[in-house]
């Protein structure tokens, strides 16, 4: 018979083959409970354990509602302070404490409401950023949600005045507080752009006169029957007569005012006028040629001028 | 020049891990390192992470020997949870089944937490969820010392492969840190 010759390398294998396969049971769950029970929400509250019915099982499948928009009381408390005792035992029965935070009914309290032991090391790093004066000390801070601004903010840091409806109000006034002041910062802020003014001031209303016919139309553009010519009296052109004796341009310039007025005269007295305005406007701007400057009465182009 | 330094702030924004005032369960890790699963008791590590955050040492002392009751060690399922709880008063919601990633998600966005099962056979704490990149953060308490993060599917994965089950403490969240700042006018 042939000995057993042990391998090393087997036995190290084995080992660790075995070292798996017991660290499930290290670290064990009951699966099978948990495929057992199927879609299960048990609501374990120290009441009514083991009477819950199957239809009040199935409503309380779903999570319970959204508590973000809740105050935070914290109440810092010390082991041997008589008055965080009595505060505990004041925010048991006072309505107006009760009215802020109810530590027996957190559903339906108004505010999250936490007593923390100072002495307590798991809750030491929560609070170092406190300066604690006394105990019990009183912490209200903003909601998760942040509509009342940053939640890590102190809005009241007390120690307990002894008088439980005076310390509800003081609570009561900071949270006001906190809320006026930030719906002001908000009124404060001005808008990126000056809105229209809803009211008009008479006052600060600039003159204003109706531009020329041919200013005034862009799209679509006048024809020329539509524009009437208006020439001012050419007072360079009468100056130069004066000064430096005779020159066509003057004359011509000077032609053209007195042409113009006399049909404007005769336009607004309703006689008969002696040419059309197309033929009117032609010689004019013949006159104008002679004259070396360019068209009076310039028709503006919408694909230009635009 | 320009756009490399832009692109390194960018890529170091979104490699950045979450900022540690996001986490619903915001432990330090010196706590934490406390909840080291010892023997097999990953659902009462699990519950206990989440009792120190939510202030409730009846939860947060089912490892040891206290005033709230004896330690509690060993493997658990949903009903010898509900045994404990009920026995130390803690107020558990003990959900099993389909609904469990809905808690989940409420119990991060209320600042609860919750203890999951999260991997084989095995219990770990959920301290964060990002509703907006759909990232979790969970705290094993087989290396505490550290917080894991998981995209939506890997999480589905881990979460998956426990069994869906989840315990949140029925009480408020914590506030958040308090800090002084002058925010009442002069």
């Amino acid at each position: 018979m042939r000995s057993l010759k042990l391998n090393p390398i087997l036995l190290t294998t084995l080992a660790v083959l075995l070292a798996f396969s017991a660290f499930p049971l290290l670290a064990d769950i009951d699966e099978g409970e948990v495929l057992r029970l199927g879609d299960m929400v048990q609501h374990v509250d120290g009441r009514c354990y083991g009477q819950t019915s199957e239809d009040v099982a199935i409503e309380a499948l779903k999570p319970p509602a959204d508590d973000t928009h809740k105050w935070f009381i914290s109440v810092i408390t010390s082991p041997r302070c008589a008055g965080c005792l009595e505060l505990k035992k004041a925010w048991a029965t006072d309505p107006w404490l009760l009215a802020l935070a109810d530590p027996e009914d957190s559903k339906a309290s108004w505010a999250h409401f936490g007593i923390y032991d100072h002495t307590d090391k798991t809750q030491t790093e929560r609070w170092k950023n406190l300066k604690i004066t006394g105990y019990p000390t009183i912490v209200v801070q903003p909601p998760k949600n942040g509509d009342y601004g940053p939640p890590a903010d102190v809005v009241y840091q007390s120690v307990y005045c002894g008088d439980p409806q005076r310390q509800a109000a003081e609570i009561g006034e900071a949270i006001k507080l906190r809320a006026t002041s930030l719906a002001a910062g908000h009124s404060q802020r001005a808008p990126p752009w000056q809105p229209p003014s809803r009211e008009v001031d008479p006052q600060r209303l600039l003159p204003w006169d109706p531009p020329a016919e041919r200013d005034r139309r862009l799209i679509p553009p006048l024809v020329p029957d539509e524009v009437d010519i208006e020439v001012a009296f050419p007072w360079q052109a009468a100056l130069s007569l004066l000064a430096g004796g005779f020159s066509i341009t003057a004359i011509v310039a000077l032609a053209i005012w007195l042409l113009v007025t006399i049909r404007g005269w005769r336009k607004e007295s309703g006689q008969k006028l002696l040419l059309s305005d197309p033929v009117f406007n032609r010689l004019i701007k013949l006159l104008e040629r002679l004259d070396g400057q360019p068209d009076a009465p310039k028709t503006p182009d919408p694909k230009t001028d635009a | 020049m320009k756009h490399a330094f832009l692109a390194a702030i960018v890529l170091a924004a979104c490699c950045a891990p979450i900022g540690a005032t996001d986490l619903a369960v915001d432990l330090p890790e010196d706590i934490r390192r406390e909840f080291r699963n010892p023997d097999g008791s990953c659902v009462q590590c699990s519950i206990g992470m989440c009792g120190v955050n939510q202030n409730q040492p009846a939860a947060w002392t089912l490892l040891w020997d206290t005033e709230y009751g004896s330690a509690v060690r060993g493997g658990s399922g949903p009903s010898r949870v509900a045994r404990y709880c009920q026995a130390r008063n803690i107020r558990v919601y003990n959900v099993t089944g389909k609904t469990t990633f809905e808690w989940m998600r409420w119990a991060c966005a209320t600042g609860r937490g919750a203890a999951i099962g999260a991997g084989r056979r095995h219990f770990q704490t959920l301290v964060g969820h990002d509703p907006e990149t759909n990232t979790w953060w969970v705290c094993n308490n087989n290396s505490p010392t550290k917080i894991d993060e998981y995209s939506d599917r890997s999480f589905r994965r881990l979460h998956l492969a426990s069994g869906q089950w989840v315990v949140v403490l029925d009480y408020p969240p914590p506030p958040a840190m308090p800090v002084y700042r002058q925010w009442w006018p002069e």
